[in-house]
């Protein structure tokens, strides 16, 4: 007779291997990542430059930059463009972010040769039609009115703007009134002093032969890059105190909750000590959020605490949206979970399981090559490097339940939290 | 090419390997052969339902989670009109345990009443969160009982009405398990780097005492053919404008359904498609715009749907995107308009198969019907299709008889 009560011996984790890209620098100065991995014929390449809203001397410009550059150059239209990338079935993305933008291309290698000119073409000459500039801004105000009838978007924003200040980059958000008055010359001056011959870098993974590499090296190398190296704009944050906000969304039958603080950068040592404990709290699926507020109250559908930690700053958040009568129940349950927190120490059971699923989905979130570009990313641009991945681990493998509670005492302190609630009470 | 090999066991249940040796995370896959089609109309929602109660423990394993959590994996579920599909991700060496816990919830679950009665909550708030609380969020549930009068398409997954929910009681719990989650309705796919034999194994170990049930047989009604344009109209808090307009087409498996994707994406995928090109970027009528069609298994619906700019009315929206499908309909499609969307279906599906699990879903999905060396014919059979071919589908499905169309006004308008 089969024992099914007894689980199956299980290994833990102990070697994740990470394949690493690797760097050549281009005699233009410009650095080309790579990584060949994978098995289907196909590529990502991505080209990013440091000309996001850290950069931007005017609100929500950088964005509408980055964006335009795909929508005429001084050989083709914008719809021309579109067709051209499209006849090869290739994908292209304009990415905009607080302290990089970059134009991505997914495509097979076969295609890569007839797609490398077009992409120069976007990052060396678009003209920023005013026709499609016009169009664009009209289309992201109108989204933006579609987006501001959620609460969830409502308090996500509401909650950054209070936290950094809404002229800090990582409080700005898109805004109609910032939107209306740009104009195309805007756009270009941006353009022109963060973009047009400015160092950028290059990132290809995929499964591709030296005969893509080549192409990729030999197209870009030859473009003029000037030495000239910008700075991010400093501003000062306007940081809202820890402080409740509500407000009332008519007709709502859900509450849309924030609730969290200011940390750090992502070099600070306390990163990995926290990244369990938020784990434990509220950051995977068996969480005590989760467990508390989904699975035995049912008041919603999901709950979750995330850390976001970009170069110079971060923070740290709980969302969820819940059944509206329950809005101050919920509040009550979070703080009542941090509180627990920071006095009862993690018991062994607990702390066994989390550690293994944040070792496994860290190992599971290798497998592609789009996947470890994204880690690599994650250091690069962070000035850290592949032992930050190693660290991780093994703080992972070795963090106790009283490291736990001292995180907890530092960090999840309910009277230093700030809070948004959109919806209704 | 996507290699795999199957065998049955005793019971009646399927089993497909797909080996990948590059990378150290498996993938299980099980497919139950029941979705929300095949629902009583005064018991909607149940599959969905029931998809939930299957994280709520298990006659042996109290809770499923925490025992793949210790392991290093991850799982997820979801249900669709024709199917529900629970899948696991974790390290190869602990596969084991995928085998223990898929097998010991298809033996049987807890069948604990307090499970139904939070689960019943969590998902009515998600009920709410994605249909009722957003802008938009309920044309589903409008539109599928415009388009279909009788198949049990009409209903929404997530149910019809929140009532359904709240009235489902443990009986129909037991009654649904014991008639779909059997290991002759049921279809798993394993996926990476082990063996066939391995597989075998485990699958004999874990699976091979749970008695068979019968597989289900599906008699589902039929749509009839539709003889009259249908409409409907709707005013709502929402800031914009928006037309849907539904077009009946063949199901997933029908040799037309890769013609009428084909159509749909000279429509409306993508940023040089028809009806962006010329409406959104062009014309400025619209703010956004895109078809595509329901990958159901049977008869399905090809999709227009846009949110119009301000100032612009429905009505001369919708007057340029019929006028934009009517020139499909009487010129036709040039060749390299067509050789443009098959190149962007070949890149999808190749960029959809570099990730593991999405190979071994895509496996279950057609192994349930029954078609697994599908998985390897979808290029073949896009790339074989003609410009006539599309420019007669255009003339035999976008007609107005043939369409529901759905106007959803702004209120402040």
């Amino acid at each position: 007779m089969l024992d099914r009560k007894t689980p199956p011996l299980f290994h833990p984790i102990d070697n994740i291997q990470i394949l690493p890209l690797t760097t050549q620098m281009l005699p233009n100065g410009v650095s080309l990542h790579i990584l060949n991995a994978g098995t289907q014929p196909l590529l990502r390449l991505e080209i990013i430059f440091s000309a996001g809203t850290s950069y931007e001397s005017q609100a929500n410009v950088s964005y509408f930059t980055v964006k335009m550059l795909g929508e005429g150059t001084q050989k083709r239209s914008s719809s021309e463009i579109m067709e051209y990338i499209d006849q090869y079935g290739a994908f292209i993305d304009f990415n905009h972010g607080v302290e990089r933008v970059s134009v991505s291309i997914y495509t097979l290698n076969k295609y890569l040769a007839n797609l490398l000119p077009i992409l120069v073409e976007l990052i060396s000459e678009p003209t920023f039609p005013d026709k499609e500039f016009q169009n664009l801004k009209n289309i992201t105000i109108q989204s933006l009115q579609v987006n501001e009838e959620k609460n969830n978007y409502l308090a996500s924003k509401l909650f950054r703007e209070l936290l950094f200040g809404p002229n800090h980059p990582y409080g700005k958000n898109l805004q109609a009134t910032y939107i209306q008055p740009l104009e195309r010359e805007d756009l270009v001056n941006h353009f022109q002093k963060n973009i047009q011959n400015r160092k950028f870098e290059l990132i290809m993974v995929g499964s591709f032969s030296p005969r893509e590499l080549d192409l990729v090296s030999r197209t870009f190398e030859s473009l003029t890059i000037d030495n000239q190296v910008n700075s991010p704009i400093s501003l000062p944050m306007q940081a809202t105190l820890a402080s409740r906000h509500f407000f009332q969304k008519e007709g709502s039958l859900q509450s849309s909750i924030r609730i969290g603080c200011r940390l750090f950068g992502k070099s600070h040592p306390d990163y990995f000590a926290l990244a369990v404990t938020n784990e434990i709290f509220g950051g995977y699926f068996g969480s005590r959020l989760m467990k508390n507020i989904r699975e035995e109250k049912g008041y919603t559908y999901g709950i979750h605490s995330s850390l976001v930690l970009y170069k110079e700053d971060g923070y740290w958040v709980v969302g969820t949206d819940v059944k509206k009568d329950f809005t101050e129940q919920t509040l009550a349950e979070i703080a009542k979970e941090a509180q627990k927190m920071q006095t009862e120490p993690v018991d062994a059971q607990e702390l066994a399981i989390v550690k293994n699923y944040m070792l496994g989905a860290f190992a599971g979130s290798l497998n592609t090559p789009f996947d470890l570009a994204e880690v690599f990313k994650g250091i690069y641009f962070n000035q850290l490097t592949y032992e930050f991945y190693q660290k991780y681990i093994e703080q992972i493998q070795n963090i106790t339940a009283e490291d736990i509670l001292a995180t907890a005492q530092k960090y999840l302190k309910i009277e230093n939290m700030l809070e948004v609630v959109v919806g209704a009470k | 090419m996507i290699h795999y090999e199957h065998f049955t066991l005793a019971n009646g249940l399927n089993v497909y390997f797909h080996q990948d040796t590059t990378t150290p995370i498996a993938a299980m896959n099980i497919i139950y052969n029941v979705g929300s089609k095949d629902e009583e109309e005064n018991k909607t929602g149940f599959a969905h339902l029931f998809e939930h109660l299957m994280f709520g423990g298990s006659q042996n394993i109290p809770s499923y989670d925490s025992a793949l959590q210790i392991v290093g994996g991850e799982n997820n579920a979801f249900t669709s009109p024709d199917i529900t599909n629970y899948y696991i991700t974790l390290p190869v060496a602990n596969l084991e345990t995928a085998f223990w816990l898929e097998s010991d919830r298809m033996m049987s679950l807890s069948f604990d009443p307090e499970v139904l009665e939070v689960q019943r909550k969590v998902v009515i708030e998600e009920f709410k969160q994605r249909y009722l609380n957003q802008p938009y969020g309920d044309v589903w549930l409008r539109l599928r009982p415009l388009a279909y009068q009788v198949h049990p398409y009409k209903w929404a997954t997530i149910g019809k009405d929140i009532s359904h929910i709240e009235q489902a009681t443990m009986e129909d719990v037991k009654s649904f398990f014991f008639k779909y989650y059997v290991p002759a309705n049921a279809t798993m796919v394993v996926a990476g780097n082990t063996s066939l034999e391995e597989v075998k194994r485990l699958s004999e170990k874990w699976f091979g005492d749970i008695p068979s049930g019968k597989r289900y047989q599906r008699q589902l009604p039929t749509e009839p053919p539709q003889h009259q344009a249908r409409f409907e109209e709707v005013t709502a808090e929402v800031p914009l404008d928006a037309i849907y307009k539904t077009y009946h087409m063949p199901g997933r498996m029908h040799p037309d359904y890769y013609i009428a994707d084909l159509l749909s994406d000279v429509l409306g995928r993508g940023k040089s498609s028809r009806l962006y090109s010329r409406l959104v970027k062009d014309q400025h009528l619209f703010n956004s715009l895109n078809a595509y069609v329901m990958g159901s298994v049977e008869p399905g619906l090809l999709v227009i749907q846009g949110n119009l700019n301000k100032g612009v009315r429905i009505e001369e929206g919708e007057q340029a995107i019929l006028a934009i499908i009517e020139e499909v309909k009487t010129q036709g499609i040039p060749e390299a308009e067509l050789a443009k969307v098959k190149n962007k279906a070949e890149s999808t599906l190749l960029f959809s198969e570099v990730e593991l699990l999405h190979r071994a879903m895509n496996l279950a999905f057609f192994a349930n019907q029954g078609k697994p060396e599908h998985i390897n014919l979808e290029s073949e059979k896009m790339q074989a299709i003609n410009a006539e071919a599309v420019q007669a589908l255009a003339q035999q499905i976008l007609r107005p008889e043939n369409s529901a169309t759905l106007y959803y006004r702004a209120k402040a308008n």
